[in-house]
């Protein structure tokens, strides 16, 4: 059956004003969940094609439950031998959600709020339609994200390529179980936006350190560009993430000492303003700890020599939040006096930071993270309204795009963090400044509702967790209700793409990385019959055994020969 | 014989003294399966199936004084006894030529003269009414189901039961069949 013969047609109306129903025989099994169809219609005196995607395939004639009795005797032969013969029998009522003709010049679709009527044939999109009006780029053009291709068509038979410029300004989520491939398809994403074609400049906060793999990017030959562009990508390992304590204000101090009373708070509060007004922002960790303990105590009389300072009601907490200080920041690897990390290092065009916090301490991870956003944020507001200074290190006059990982611990539905308020903060305005982040979590019910419901593009993968499909589903508007029944039927490597970046929601089988996947699971069994076989386990003896068993008294190795003669 | 429609006969029992050998009660017995002969030769024998029984009585209920006595009557009247009359009612499911060639299920086009003969089925000519292209037919089932008489699920039972005897090797095929079949007959009926 060629792409333009009519699949079925049409019944009627559904239960909402946007569905219709029609009837297929389907013999040759095309017409699936979620695939694509049209009906013609004259809408404004132009002909359209009214496209729909299929929510629900109800058969129509069942065999009656007794001739299933035995399961070893197909109902088809009881229906045979009642007369019925072996043709095709089989009836679908097809319901159809109603999208819209595809407008070129609007590049969109618009619903004709028409729908077809009864007895109207209904035609299966062909796969050279749908790659014209799914994807609202073209493949390898700048601004556009190649992601993988339609689900329901042979693989690489309508590619889906995404509206880079939309996700990398009104923000992403990827969303999905552990394991369903969050990972692999942001390593997909930023291969995208690394490409020639974009030169993206992108940071990653990867918890986990499992992007390192990215810096295959830089040899492959599909990120040359013609001009000599090879992408650039810098792995910061831990040791080499460094925040200067200039840069900390209170609510980071604040995470950084939980539990701070309000006194400590106030005392950390007037130290830090005391030491800006002089210092401006040149100060380290011994100046913040004289700070500190000037709160608690008056200064000498300067002409009475042989008086000392005077402690004030204040001393007790003073000295609590000097300890507290001195026992995170001191030894902290993280924190220091001079160091920081410039943000032009971690932010340029053509180039992927992946900044690896893994054996950092979770709440060390949020400052970090916070001070990072803050920095960034400021820099560009600076930089948009011509207020930065050029030659600083942290002038950015570019759009960046910042991808977190594990992004429910940055901002956690079950209370503010320090992260949270400048996420929010970049997610409500960040896109007049060039500012976007993609939040990547494994559990969206522990995710900020309010953060997760502004990010515009939405990539969702399989989903099992009740709560976190209801967390989805009451975040995320613009996937609809059918395509969220999808979730916990959705494979490894098949996502759910709704949003700005796309025309209409589609899912989508995520193509293959280029570059190798950093996060495979460990295959444990396999680990422990190799550390258990012979050949390890002798080498292991070996590398282990003292060279001399020293507890056992020494042994005479031998005698010394006497020559008889002597 | 006479009909209540295009598929419904009536057909009336030979009595003893009627025929040289006259019919058995297996022969007219509920279930059993008929050809009701054609007149023109070469065409096919309407096939049917016995439904229901009706006994013909016009003495049935006179108990008055009467001058003569039964033995006398044998002699003064014999014509009366012959209103005794034992009818089977016959539902056509089909028809087959009277020698070989291919049966056929469900509603044939013609209907059976007046006055036609009707002859049980052998066990061979209802095995040939039966067979199929893989295993036995019963096309005939939907339609006898659509007639409104109280005994047709009974009937329907006591012809898959004959089906399955002609059939052994495909015994679990229509065991499927008669199970629904009772179930419907014997147990729904009392929910």
């Amino acid at each position: 059956m060629s792409m333009h013969e009519p699949v079925g047609t049409t019944k009627g109306p559904g239960e909402s004003p946007h569905e219709y129903t029609f009837v297929t025989p389907d013999v040759e099994e095309r017409v699936r969940h979620g695939e694509f169809v049209y009906y013609e219609a004259v809408v404004d005196g132009q002909a359209r094609q009214v496209v729909g995607r299929i929510t629900d395939r109800r058969p129509l004639r069942t065999y009656p439950d007794v001739f299933m009795a035995n399961p070893a005797v197909p109902p088809a032969h009881i229906a045979q031998m009642l007369g019925h013969g072996q043709g095709q029998h089989e009836l679908f009522e097809i319901t159809v959600r109603i999208i819209g003709y595809y407008d070129p010049v609007l590049k969109d679709f618009i619903n004709p709020r028409l729908p077809p009527r009864a007895g109207r044939p209904i035609f299966l999109c062909d796969d050279e339609m749908l790659s014209h009006i799914l994807s609202t780029r073209e493949r390898g053009k700048p601004g556009s994200a190649w992601i993988g291709s339609l689900l329901s068509r042979e693989p690489d038979a309508v590619p889906i390529v995404i509206d880079a410029g939309a996700f990398t300004s009104t923000h992403l989520a990827i969303i999905a179980s552990t394991g369903a491939g969050k990972s692999y398809l942001a390593g997909v994403l930023i291969e995208e936006l690394l490409k020639p074609y974009n030169r993206g400049c992108v940071l990653v906060i990867d918890p986990h350190g499992e992007y390192d793999t990215l810096q295959e990017m830089t040899n492959r030959p599909e990120f040359q560009g013609e001009d000599g562009y090879r992408p650039e990508v810098k792995i910061l390992r831990p040791q080499q993430v460094k925040v200067r304590i200039s840069s900390l204000n209170v609510g980071d101090y604040r995470a950084l000492l939980p539990n701070l009373t309000e006194r400590q708070e106030y005392i950390l509060r007037n130290a830090l303003s005391a030491l800006r007004r002089a210092r401006g922002d040149k100060y380290g960790f011994d100046d913040l700890m004289l700070a500190v303990r000037e709160q608690g105590y008056k200064p000498a009389d300067e002409m009475d020599e042989i008086a000392e300072e005077k402690p004030t009601k204040y001393a007790d907490s003073v000295e609590a939040v000097l300890w507290r200080l001195d026992a995170v920041l001191r030894h902290s690897t993280s924190f220091n006096d001079y160091q920081q990390l410039p943000l032009q290092e971690l932010y340029s065009p053509g180039r992927c930071t992946v900044l690896q916090l893994n054996e950092i301490d979770a709440r060390e991870q949020q400052v970090i993270v916070a001070t990072i956003l803050r920095r960034l944020l400021q820099a560009r507001v600076n930089a948009e309204r011509g207020q930065a200074d050029e030659r600083s290190e942290d002038y950015i006059p570019y759009p960046t795009f910042t991808l977190i990982e594990e992004a429910h611990h940055f901002a956690p539905a079950s209370g503010e963090v320090v992260t949270t308020h400048i996420l929010r903060q970049i997610l409500a305005e960040g896109r007049k400044f060039g500012v976007a982040v993609g939040l990547i979590s494994q559990r969206p019910g522990k995710l900020d509702a309010d953060v997760l419901s502004q990010c515009m593009t939405q990539c969702i993968l399989r989903i099992v967790n009740p709560v976190d499909q209801a967390r989805v589903a009451e975040s995320i508007e613009s996937v609809g209700r059918d395509l969220l029944l999808e979730l916990p039927a959705l494979s490894k490597g098949q996502v759910i793409i709704a949003g700005s970046a796309v025309n209409t929601p589609v899912i989508c089988r995520v193509r293959r990385r280029h570059t190798s996947h950093g996060a495979e699971s460990k295959d444990a069994p396999s680990i422990w019959v190799q550390y258990s076989s012979e050949g390890t386990r002798k080498r292991r003896e070996r590398d282990h055994a003292l060279p001399v068993d020293l507890t056992q008294p020494p042994k005479p190795l031998g005698s010394v020969m006497l020559d008889d003669d002597e | 014989m006479k009909s209540n429609s295009h598929v419904e006969y009536v057909c009336q029992v030979y009595n003893p003294g009627e025929r040289a050998e006259v019919p058995t009660p297996a022969d007219y017995a509920f279930g059993r399966f008929v050809r009701v002969l054609s007149v023109q030769a070469g065409q096919p024998d309407l096939i049917g199936v016995i439904y229901n029984t009706i006994l013909m009585n016009p003495e049935f209920g006179t108990l008055g004084p009467r001058l003569s006595s039964a033995p006398e009557l044998e002699i003064f009247s014999p014509d009366y006894l012959s209103e005794k009359a034992t009818l089977v009612g016959i539902l056509v499911v089909g028809s087959m030529p009277p020698a070989e060639g291919p049966a056929f299920q469900g509603i044939p086009p013609f209907s059976a003269p007046v006055d036609a003969l009707v002859m049980p089925l052998t066990r061979e000519e209802l095995r040939r009414f039966h067979e199929g292209e893989a295993g036995p037919r019963l096309a005939y089932i939907p339609h006898l189901r659509s007639q409104a008489h109280p005994l047709i699920p009974h009937l329907l039972l006591n012809i898959l039961d004959q089906v399955i005897e002609l059939f052994p090797e495909h015994k679990e095929q229509i065991t499927v069949l008669r199970e629904g079949l009772a179930w419907q007959t014997y147990v729904q009926p009392m929910s």
